[in-house]
């Protein structure tokens, strides 16, 4: 059994299965509710789990050990989740010129309301509002929210994952709590009027 | 003043909603998930790759046309040429290989003194 994080490395730069499926075991969930959390589906999140871990059997090499395991495979996970994101957006245009042409290819691409599993039943519907708002969030401000909220992480750990300073994470934090507030005021205020 | 307190009060609520929120687990298998995928990337060479798409039928279809074009252009040109022609050529080139000549009496020498 493998538990050191060095001898975790060393396995896994020899190329060891074992070292392989220590690392799943111990980093799958962690990759995939950050995964879940950035790009809000299940089908999306698990494919970037997959491919997060094919990147790390790819580059295990080109670790360094300058930072965590652990830092590392969230800063891959962030970037994945993003390009994915990025991704669908250029389908959703493209959907849209599409569909000036005659084919509605847009349905496909409509944003769907998303229920994070490991919220509690009687809160789905209030975090299920808040993801919402979280999905308009400037990338960096929603990466730092996730991370420190919905991952536990400490606002240091959140800085060495995004290469930022502390005082640039405790920025980031609390703009983004102010633009939520500003979002989910905006939200409410109108499912109020319209009822 | 009331809506502007159950708002605040939903907005409350909504950030707290995850206050306890809890890990969700991957789907099950996710190694093998891993290794088949890593696997099936590898078998696609760059080889693989080109055979697929000319294997797809936007590319075989017209690629198929294509050479049945060339196949019969070049049918109807060569139908179009005279075959007398051709005839021809074909008894001038046999009779130079084999050297068909008529035997004549006076054609021969005669070599004796």
């Amino acid at each position: 059994m493998v538990n050191q994080p060095n001898d975790l490395i060393r396995k896994l730069k020899e190329g060891e299965q074992m070292g392989f499926t220590t690392l799943m075991d111990l980093y799958q969930n962690m990759v995939y509710n950050t995964s879940l959390g950035i790009v809000q589906n299940e089908e999306d999140a698990d494919d970037i789990t997959q491919e997060v871990f094919e990147q790390v059997y790819i580059s295990i090499g080109s670790f360094k050990g300058e930072s965590k395991l652990s830092t590392w495979l969230y800063k891959i996970t962030i970037t994945k989740s993003l390009d994915l994101i990025k991704k669908k957006k250029r389908k959703k245009r493209f959907g849209i010129v599409q569909s000036l042409f005659g084919d509605s290819d847009v349905e496909k691409y409509s944003p769907v309301e998303f229920n994070h599993p490991g919220v509690q039943l009687e809160q789905k519907e209030r975090a299920s509002e808040l993801f919402a708002a979280l999905k308009q969030l400037p990338d960096k401000q929603k990466i730092a929210f996730i991370l420190h909220k919905v991952e536990g992480q400490s606002y240091q750990e959140v800085a060495e994952i995004m290469n930022k300073s502390l005082n640039a994470v405790e920025a980031l934090m609390s703009r983004a709590k102010a633009n939520l507030k500003t979002l989910l005021h905006n939200y409410y205020y109108k499912n109020l009027s319209d009822q | 003043m009331n809506s502007k307190k159950n708002v605040d009060h939903l907005v409350e609520e909504a950030f707290n909603s995850i206050n306890n929120i809890e890990r969700a687990h991957v789907k099950p298998f996710l190694l093998s998930r891993v290794n088949s995928r890593m696997l099936s990337e590898r078998k696609n060479s760059w080889w693989e790759k080109i055979a697929f798409y000319i294997g797809k039928p936007s590319f075989a279809i017209p690629g198929l046309a294509m050479l049945m074009l060339i196949n019969l252009t070049t049918v109807v040109f060569y139908a179009t040429e005279p075959s007398a022609s051709i005839a021809e050529q074909n008894i001038q080139a046999s009779s130079d290989e084999f050297s068909y000549s008529i035997a004549n009496i006076y054609e021969n020498e005669n070599t004796e003194p």
